[in-house]
């Protein structure tokens, strides 16, 4: 505003003589008026521009930090939430376990209390023909006249083959040593399920021992035997391994997450084939089905969490993440190699020496 | 009373040896299979009361060979047993199948012994009114053969006096 009064107030005296001149001159002071006038404003704007600048740099500065904070808080909770997924997922798996032990517990259940309930009824009969034997017996006596002997014994003898009908002692001791064998044979198929179900759930493994991964596939076996055994043949082929240092029970979750998805991708009767082989340092095991396959689209996304192509309430699509992260943490290997309609395949390389 | 024939069909041979024992004493004709296509192949040779099946089993379960057995031979009663608690399993069984009884593994002999009586019992009722209405349907069908060949002959007439009136 100042500069341009000035040059107005000059133009003022010299006025008609050379109005071009004035008009020149005018002009370019006006023009350079100006131009001061805009390099100071823009000075000024831009100092104050700087200072906002570094203002907000300093915000930004900050705000990056805590971002970063922020970030590395995020993804704790990422963390635990998977950690906590994968025992939510323990959870529901062993909940789904639980219910196949029922049952495969039930049945021998079922026959060894009925057994023993037949065992206490046998008994009765057999103590009640024993008292007739003795009291037979006791009734005879050598002061006795041949003739009343005579007598005892045909009444007794009468009365215990009359017992003996009753009861059909000739079925009891028949099936006695059956019914015995049968009940024994269901105890221990109860009791083989409850070791291999501590064996399996055994919680709170923090620290890694040695284990023959033989013995752990077969325990696991056991376990989802009920899952298995109507839907699939299962074919072994161990080889000798040497111990692995390892989270055993873990690694029985990865080997039933993979068994159990084998059977659910079998529909009818198929095949599944496991094998061991000890190579240089390391073992592989390798699961194999008959089943439905996995398209090439489904195969890079099989190991993400929450993928599933199982009907809701049949699959959470946490099984193969697991497996995943188990199999990482033992700086171990997990492959998959699958043909749509003709079956899968999972490797899983681990170090014998842990990590 | 007459003997009455039961099937029990279980995958597991010892479950059925065990229940075979605990009903050794009740006379009855006990017949076994090892899975639902064989109880099948059993009912087409005997006349069967009472049909006693597991639920889980390999080929076909439990559910579908009662079913089965309900829509082929609607006369006899059927029974599951299963260690299998659900309750889903147990309204199809009761809703489709027409199971007369739902009864959990591991079962108590002597409620096993007192539902097989009860169910064969009810089985009775059901015959003998069967067999009432057939004895009526068959009376009735008679004079209903007679009153067509002579119109009336049914029919009681009868005076003022109550005294019957004969043409
Ligand atoms: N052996 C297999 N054959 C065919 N498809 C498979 C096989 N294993 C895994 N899949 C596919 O990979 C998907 C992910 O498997 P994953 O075990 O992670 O989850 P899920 O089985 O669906 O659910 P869950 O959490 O109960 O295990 C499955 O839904 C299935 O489509
Ligand atoms: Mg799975």
């Amino acid at each position: 505003m100042k500069n341009i009064s000035r040059s107005l107030r000059k133009s003022k005296g010299n006025n008609a003589q050379s109005n071009h001149r004035d008009d020149f001159d005018r002009e370019y002071e006006l023009t350079a008026g100006l131009h001061e006038q805009i390099v100071e404003e823009s000075y000024a704007r831009l100092k104050e521009k700087a200072a906002r600048l570094e203002a907000s740099e300093q915000k930004y500065r900050q705000m990056a930090a805590s971002l970063e904070i922020e970030l590395q808080k995020k993804v704790q909770e990422i963390k635990e939430t998977q950690s906590q997924l994968i025992h939510q997922e323990k959870m529901a798996s062993i909940g789904h376990l639980a219910a196949g032990v029922a049952h495969e517990i039930n049945n021998p259940m079922g026959f060894v209390s009925s057994n023993l309930n037949t065992l206490k009824e046998y008994e009765k009969d057999i103590r009640s023909l024993v008292e007739h034997y003795r009291s037979f017996l006791s009734g005879l006596n050598e002061t006795m006249a041949a003739e009343e002997v005579r007598k005892a014994i045909t009444g007794g003898l009468e009365r215990i083959i009359k017992l003996e009908e009753e009861i059909d002692i000739d079925f009891i001791l028949e099936d006695l040593p059956n019914l015995i064998e049968e009940s024994l044979e269901g105890a221990g198929r109860i009791n083989k399920i409850v070791i291999d179900l501590k064996d399996f759930a055994h919680p709170g493994e923090d620290e890694q021992k040695f284990a023959d991964i033989n013995k752990n596939l077969d325990s696991t076996l056991n376990i989802v035997w009920n899952e298995l055994k109507y839907k699939a043949k299962i074919t072994k082929d161990y080889g000798e391994l040497p111990l692995v240092k390892c989270y055993s029970q873990q690694l029985n979750q990865v080997f039933m997450n993979i068994l159990v998805n084998a059977a659910q991708a079998i529909d009818e009767k198929g095949e599944i084939k496991i094998t061991t082989i000890s190579e240089d340092e390391h073992i592989k095991i390798t699961i194999s089905d008959t089943g439905s396959g996995i398209s090439e689209t489904n195969l890079s996304k099989i190991f993400d969490p929450f993928f599933t192509t199982k009907e809701v309430g049949k699959g959470t699509g946490l099984g193969l993440n697991v497996a995943y992260n188990i199999i990482n943490k033992h700086n171990g290997t997990i492959e998959v190699k699958s043909r749509l309609g003709s079956g899968t395949t999972f490797s899983i390389r681990l170090p014998v020496n842990g990590h | 009373m007459k003997k009455h024939t039961i099937l029990i069909v279980d995958d597991e041979e010892m479950i059925l040896k065990s229940i075979v024992r605990v009903l050794r004493n009740e006379n009855y004709q006990i017949l076994t299979a090892q899975s639902g296509e064989k109880g099948l192949a059993v009912l087409k040779d005997y006349d069967v009361h009472l049909v006693i099946s597991d639920q889980k089993m390999p080929g076909m379960n439990g559910l579908d060979f009662l079913k089965r057995v309900k829509t082929d031979y609607p006369k006899s009663l059927t029974i599951m047993l299963t260690g299998q608690s659900e309750l889903e399993i147990a309204m199809d069984a009761i809703n489709e199948a027409g199971v007369y009884k739902f009864i959990l593994k591991p079962w108590n002999d002597n409620e096993l012994k007192v539902t097989i009586r009860r169910a064969l019992e009810t089985i009775e009722l059901i015959w003998e009114r069967e067999s009432l209405l057939q004895q009526v349907k068959s009376r009735d069908a008679v004079l209903q053969k007679l009153e067509k060949e002579n119109p009336g002959i049914s029919k009681v007439e009868r005076d003022e006096d109550g005294y019957i009136i004969l043409d």
